[in-house]
């Protein structure tokens, strides 16, 4: 290697310098003994701390999963119950419409709620809105008859 | 291994610490003992490189508490002594990257801006030698840490590993991994940019 490390770089001008160097150094990281004595008590509670911390954090762990077992076999068990069965139970309906339903059944079902005035599922609100509103305009007939005597 | 001088508490080999790091019998009192050996070289290794007292002292517990964790993974390929030094070296590495990052600054709130520039001048030694002679020395010094600290990473801790710590170039090598070739000419590189630096220095005085 060209650049390789030479002894005689060190002579005796740049060694004298370097040894300046070094004591100002050693100087810079010179500390009283309490320096030296709080580090190593620093020291010596960081190796106990993770231990003392992750023990009862372990054992609560542990606990936690001792009680979540000892629940699901204490609880007598039931059958998982099915997607098809909550359907099949809740939503007959929906379920025999979606078990028959073919593309042109469906096709005509559009055409037929898009034909009619109000679709199928506001129907009930829409009976509900004209008996009010007969209920409405038979009300104004008889205040008027009885405005007009 | 570490016997220089003004290194007495290092200076004591750890073999039995060794033994017992590779044989995973390790008690508390023997690391307490190890870091007691060690903590002060380590240390002056991070405040070299580093420059920054609070990251120093933060990182040297750092690298502490991964030699504990990481005994059972001790091999003994190469002295505790310079496995302690690498470990301190990849901390001192990922500390300056996170802190090229921004993201140490705030983790160390505390630390001011100013910090980069210790009072260098009263860090030289007093040795009985004449007053101009030790000016000279202090600014020289002073001259060494401001190229110090630009030098490339790898240089750095190569010329603070030599000339701070005074390892040989073999043991420079085993802890930081690299090939003993690599290592001189990193330690030429910073070597020259030193001299060039003291170079200037004496033209302008």
């Amino acid at each position: 290697m060209a650049d390789e490390f030479d002894d005689r770089f060190e002579d005796k001008d740049v060694k004298s310098t370097l040894r300046a160097w070094r004591e100002s150094a050693e100087k810079q990281a010179d500390r009283p003994d309490w320096f030296w004595a709080r580090q190593r008590a620093l020291i010596s509670s960081r190796i106990q701390q993770p231990q003392s911390r992750r023990l009862p954090a372990l054992a609560w762990a542990g606990v936690a999963a001792t009680i979540a077992v000892g629940v699901a076999l204490i609880l007598p068990g039931q059958k998982p119950i099915s997607v098809e069965h909550v359907v099949a139970n809740h939503t007959p309906t929906v379920q025999a419409k979606v078990a028959t339903a073919s593309d042109s059944d469906l096709m005509q079902e559009v055409e037929e709620t898009m034909n009619s005035g109000v679709p199928e599922a506001l129907q009930p609100a829409s009976t509900l809105q004209q008996a009010m509103e007969k209920a409405y305009s038979g009300n104004t007939a008889t205040k008027t008859k009885e405005n007009m005597q | 291994m570490f016997q220089k001088a003004g290194m007495a508490d290092s200076v004591i080999p750890l073999a039995g610490v060794q033994d017992k790091l590779n044989s995973n019998v390790l008690t508390a009192e023997d690391f307490d003992e190890l870091v007691r050996r060690n903590q002060k070289r380590i240390f002056r290794l991070l405040m070299s490189l580093l420059r920054d007292e609070d990251a120093a002292d933060t990182l040297t517990q750092e690298c502490f508490l991964k030699a504990y964790k990481s005994r059972t993974s001790f091999r003994g390929d190469s002295s505790v002594d310079t496995w302690l030094y690498r470990i301190a070296v990849n901390l001192a590495r990922d500390y300056q990257r996170s802190k090229r990052q921004g993201f140490w600054k705030k983790m160390f709130s505390a630390t001011p801006e100013a910090e980069d520039e210790l009072p260098l001048l009263e860090t030289v030694a007093h040795d009985g030698a004449n007053a101009e002679k030790q000016l000279l020395a202090r600014e020289e010094a002073e001259q060494v840490w401001h190229v110090v600290k630009r030098l490339s990473d790898n240089q750095r801790e190569v010329f603070v590993m030599r000339y701070s710590e005074e390892l040989s170039l073999d043991e420079i090598s085993q802890a930081l991994n690299m090939q003993l070739g690599t290592v001189k000419s990193h330690l030429n590189r910073a070597l020259t940019t030193v001299r060039k630096r003291l170079e200037e220095h004496r033209r302008g005085r």
